[in-house]
């Protein structure tokens, strides 16, 4: 799925149908009985869906002869599936349970396809009920989270209404690809949302390669928003048994001067656990602590009984 | 006289401000993970426990070059609810194990399941969980086992884990568990301290920045007293309880009357033990 497409798919009415698609409660469909063919309900012609949203229609596309689930079926695997969703709505307001399949289908198709965006729009027109809807939209996105994280991640940050989304998708790209991931937390605008997802892709991205992520982490300078993701490694036993000198180098770029001095406080009893005689050793070659911090901090330690 | 001494007053003082707002930041407890779930992996097929060295870290992502999921083939690995089961890795005092799929989530259904989990991991001593899931938790995601001369701590860090039947993690040694930054849905109790083992101690459980989805028992069980038949009356657990999100309708942390074995412990009517054993900051 390219990006050309994703912003296409915003630009044809998406937002509105997406955030729609989010809302917990919505009016039932319309009743299941076809119109009269009297009434002056235009034949469906084969135009997307995604043009009747961003018509901002609301018309029902109806059919004046019996549907062909077969040859419904045909068309959506052919090579114009939009052009038949008109058809599928249809079906789906007379027989939602014989549409259900079809929707499954179509919408497999294009998650292979990787055609996400352009499915999730799809549903956002289709008269199913609410559990179904829902439970289609959930596997798209676990589908999506699964095959290109990283866009659906994207994609949820810049739709209105789906940010709930932005956590799990994250998650995904994290056990993936931490770095991009990572950098993508940085990225996004200041806020709660921004330093829990940031926290989140540090503690997994240390886990995962330690070593770029430390110099990722140094490269950035002292930034008070990366003070817990250095604190909560710097301190951990797995570094300070391992490699104590960086752990040391990471706590002397906490940018707080109080949550520094409880990493290094912290540290100093993680390595103490360890071995004491080691402990004082590392502690007098402590990079950054002032004389009297580095006597305060020996000061602290006791010899374990 | 140097520069920062030299420095005017109220500057100091604005400086001691924005510390302080920057305290205030940075100080805040890290926030609970959202819903997580257990990465793709390749199934990796494991005959016997694997002993982690003192001192050393078992990386699965490194080992493999990806994530891989381990599954118990003995009999005593299966990861059923059976006493007998082995755990998947014992932890040596100073070992870290991380970045590995414990048990094969897509065996079946529902908790008491046969997924290749064996009775998760043993740590003696100093012992690291990092990044770990436990795709369908065997007897028990971990347990702590005292390691003589050692006060024991295991730091459960990162990752996830889902359906336990019974507990996720238990304590049956001494010292401190600190679980941080998880997920796991779908478990009895995250946590149980040792209601009735033949060497009771008072023990300590930190949790911190922890998401629960669906718990069938309690989040935390402590023994919030211990009896005569304990060896250890008088003392108690304590649980320190920061960011632990969860929205259902079991108890977060319950208080148990600790025992000694073969004994069944009671929950433990005292308020008031209850409240000091389970404390929520």
């Amino acid at each position: 799925m390219s990006a050309r497409l994703l912003h296409w798919s915003m630009a044809a009415g998406g937002l509105a149908a997406l955030a729609y698609l989010a809302l917990p409660e919505r009016e039932p469909p319309h009743a299941a009985a076809p119109a009269p063919r009297e009434a002056a309900v235009p034949r469906a012609t084969p135009q997307s869906a995604l043009a009747l949203v961003a018509a901002g229609s609301n018309a029902p596309a109806t059919l004046d002869t019996p549907l062909n689930t077969d040859a419904l079926l045909e068309h959506l695997m052919g090579p114009a599936p939009e052009a038949a969703l008109p058809q599928l709505e249809a079906l789906a307001r007379r027989a939602p349970g014989e549409a259900l399949p079809l929707y499954e289908r179509l919408l497999a198709r294009w998650a292979s396809q990787r055609q996400f965006p352009q499915a999730l729009l799809a549903l956002s027109t289709a008269p199913l009920s609410d559990d179904t809807l829902r439970a289609l939209k959930q596997r798209l996105i676990d589908s999506w989270a699964e095959a290109a994280p990283d866009q659906a991640t994207r994609w949820a940050q810049n739709i209105p209404g789906q940010a709930e989304l932005l956590g799990p998708l994250q998650d995904r790209w994290l056990q993936q690809d931490a770095r991009s991931a990572t950098v993508f937390a940085s990225t996004l605008p200041q806020g709660e949302q921004r330093q829990a997802l940031l926290d989140e892709s540090l503690s997994r991205w240390t886990a995962q390669d330690g070593l770029a992520a430390r110099d990722w982490l140094r490269s950035q300078g002292s930034r008070p928003d990366l003070d817990e993701a250095i604190a909560r490694h710097a301190t951990g036993d797995e570094l300070a048994r391992n490699a104590p000198f960086d752990a040391m180098d990471l706590i002397g770029r906490i940018a707080a001067p109080e949550r520094r001095w409880q990493a290094w406080q912290a540290l100093a009893q993680t390595l103490q656990d360890i071995d004491h005689d080691r402990a004082v050793s590392l502690l007098n070659q402590a990079p950054g602590l002032t004389p009297a911090e580095r006597a305060r901090l020996l000061e602290e330690l006791r010899p374990l009984p | 006289m140097n520069g920062q001494q030299m420095q005017h007053p109220l500057g100091r003082l604005w400086q001691g401000l924005l510390g302080l707002v920057l305290v205030a930041v940075a100080g805040t407890a890290a926030a609970a993970p959202s819903a997580r779930t257990v990465p793709a992996c390749t199934k990796v097929n494991v005959s016997a426990t694997i002993d982690v060295p003192a001192g050393t870290t078992w990386d699965g992502v490194a080992k493999y070059g990806k994530w891989v999921c381990l599954i118990g083939t003995a009999s005593n690995m299966k990861g059923t609810q059976s006493e007998s089961q082995i755990p998947m890795f014992k932890l040596n005092n100073g070992s870290t194990v991380k970045n590995v799929v414990i048990g094969d989530g897509s065996l079946g259904s529902g908790t008491n399941l046969a997924a290749g989990g064996a009775d998760g991991v043993h740590c003696y001593g100093v012992c690291n969980i990092t990044n770990v899931y436990w795709a369908d938790v065997g007897e028990d995601g971990a347990t702590i086992k005292k390691l003589s001369g050692v006060t024991s701590k295991l730091t459960i860090s990162g990752g996830a884990a889902f359906k336990a039947a019974d507990k996720l993690f238990q304590h049956n040694g001494d010292g401190t568990m600190v679980i941080q930054d998880f997920y796991a849905d779908n478990i009895g109790k995250l946590y149980r301290s040792c209601g009735n083992c033949s060497t009771q101690y008072a023990r300590k459980v930190t949790v911190s920045g922890v998401r629960l989805g669906t718990v069938n028992s309690a989040g935390l069980g402590v023994n919030s007293s211990y009896d005569s038949k304990s060896g250890i009356s008088g003392k108690y657990d304590v649980a320190t309880i920061t960011d632990l999100v969860y929205s259902g309708s079991k108890t977060k942390c319950v208080g148990y009357v600790g025992t000694g074995s073969g004994n069944e412990p009671a929950k433990d009517s005292s308020t008031s033990n209850v409240a000091r054993s389970c404390v929520f900051k």
